[in-house]
């Protein structure tokens, strides 16, 4: 019986150098095919309903809602804060996995910046949470600060007490609950809120929200510093902020993270408006 | 004691066997290549990375886990029967019931060593993110394994009397099918007294794998019961003792 001879090194290397250049052949390949398809714009993931993820995913409830939370993750990111699906995809996290706290607060304070067509839903989701009793003090503080935003101050109110009452809320947060409504400048009340949010947070785009609306603060003290210098000057107010950006009262006019217009009150405070353009 | 002896014997030749074994090893690298993934794919969740290590590190270690005792435990004996490698056994004074029962705890040994050694990387990536020692996911350890030695029993029994593949078919519908049970009682609720009482059957008959879940509570730092713990137990022993049983009837009715 003929026995089969072990290969030579020649021809090992041989096979080697052939394996070696059929991958690069395959890379090379692949990369001209991406370049050479046509580029589709992306669609996002079309989700199956909470009652048959709940039926397939053999009772692991909990990692399915952990999936769907990153696949929101990566939405958000890809569609750039306009994916159509916020509401929905953390209303089925929520419901398959409803101890799963961060989704509430995040629905909650993101919502209305990230889907403005379902704000009231994102909202409701914070609130369910709250209702829940989930042991998180974020959910109902950030339930507060977006009725803050919204100058509903009586469910601020009432959200941010929640907050305070919670176990696991930091102390220097607590205070800014418990006094909410309790001083004399909401601006002041506010920045507290966001400070303690951009503070405490984990998550970048949260912490990213928290740094604009900082910032937007910071642009409104800023002007009425202008404009108090203005009215010391000349005795009166200015027309608009452009009378103190030409009269080098401000360098330039402010860039706003909201992308908001900015106009004089009588009594010297400066207001956010609906930007038009010029 | 000979009894036991033959027992223990078959046990360790299998335990042997099926740990050697090297697609084993494949699947066993798999899961740490999802576990570690899990690592990675945490940094991306906003903040809530312990919660989806541990929701989708439980999850994959029971879905592996799974694999490997499909895997190992649906060839035990018809692997031995086509080899005919079982006639030197049964030509010994050993009863096919020692070596169903030996076969059983030999594979659960070999899954329970593949277990630990799943758990005892998903503790330490819990411990390097700063979760410290999850206490509560040994327990749900625990009850994987009460899962895994009913699947192994069942998976026994299907070996004595089908092919590989289709053991491996019925394991997993039956997987599918005992988590899925209250679900079924739930939709049939509003429905006639014959599918009310099909249902009934299924429920208390087919074993209820729901039972042994407890990876939703040990995400959220929670555990069940002393007495909770005592009835699952209880339900694995004497479920996995009677499928035992009707392996033992089913391999003693075939004929080599």
């Amino acid at each position: 019986m003929k026995h089969s001879a072990r290969p030579s090194q020649a021809e090992t290397i041989f096979a080697a150098g052939i394996i070696v250049a059929g991958c690069i052949l395959v890379i090379f390949l692949q990369i001209i095919a991406n370049r050479v398809q046509p580029q589709l714009p992306p669609e996002p993931l079309v989700l199956f309903p909470v009652p048959v993820i709940h039926a397939v995913d053999v009772g692991m409830d909990s990692a399915a809602a952990s999936l769907v939370w990153l696949n929101l993750i990566q939405q958000i990111g890809q569609f750039a804060g306009t994916y159509q699906g916020f509401v929905s995809d953390l209303d089925a996290i929520t419901t398959l996995d409803p101890q799963f706290a961060y989704p509430y607060a995040f629905a909650a304070l993101m919502g209305p910046a990230l889907d403005p067509a379902h704000e009231k839903e994102a909202i409701a989701i914070g609130e369910k949470g709250v209702a829940r009793r989930i042991p998180d003090w974020e959910i109902p503080f950030y339930v507060g600060a977006t009725y803050n935003v919204l100058k509903d101050r009586d469910n601020a109110q009432r959200y941010f007490a929640i907050a305070a009452a919670m176990p696991d809320i930091p102390p220097s947060v607590r205070i800014g609950a418990l006094s909410y409504g309790s001083g004399d400048s909401k601006r002041e009340t506010t920045r507290q809120i966001w400070e303690s949010i951009y503070a405490t947070t984990k998550d970048d785009l949260t912490r990213e929200e928290a740094k604009e609306y900082l910032k937007h603060l910071d642009i409104l003290d800023t002007l009425e510093v202008a404009v108090a210098a203005y009215r010391t000057d000349t005795g009166q107010l200015p027309d608009s902020i452009d009378t103190l950006v030409n009269k080098k009262y401000l360098p330039a006019y402010p860039e706003d993270p909201f992308n908001v217009d900015f106009a004089i009150q009588p009594n010297g405070q400066v207001i956010a408006t609906v930007h038009s353009t010029k | 004691m000979t009894t036991l002896r033959h027992i223990l014997a078959i046990a360790k030749n299998t335990f042997r066997e099926t740990i050697r074994d090297r697609v084993l090893y494949a699947i066993l690298v798999f899961s740490l290549v999802f576990l570690g993934f899990t690592l990675i794919i945490s940094s991306i969740s906003l903040g809530t990375d312990l919660h989806i290590m541990r929701s989708l590190g439980l999850a994959g270690m029971y879905i592996f886990s799974i694999i490997i005792t499909v895997f190992l435990g649906t060839s035990l004996i018809y692997k031995e029967i086509e080899k005919r490698t079982l006639y030197f056994i049964l030509a010994k004074p050993i009863s096919r019931g020692e070596v169903v029962i030996g076969k059983f705890i030999g594979l659960l040994a070999s899954v329970s060593v593949c277990v630990l050694g799943m758990f005892l990387v998903y503790l330490g990536m819990i411990a390097y993110k700063g979760g410290g020692f999850d206490v509560i996911a040994l327990l749900s350890g625990l009850y994987t394994l009460l899962d895994l030695s009913v699947l192994i029993a069942l998976s026994i029994l299907f070996s004595t009397f089908a092919t590989p593949l289709a053991s491996a078919m019925y394991a997993v519908v039956i997987i599918y099918v005992g988590h899925s049970l209250d679900i079924i009682m739930q939709a049939v609720r509003t429905s006639g007294p014959f599918a009310r009482a099909v249902a009934d059957v299924m429920y208390y008959l087919l074993p209820n794998l729901e039972k042994f879940d407890i990876r939703n509570l040990v995400v959220y730092g929670m555990h069940p019961s002393l007495a909770s713990i005592a009835s699952v137990i209880a339900y694995a022993a004497v479920y996995c003792a009677l499928l035992l049983y009707i392996a033992t009837l089913s391999f003693r009715s075939r004929e080599l």
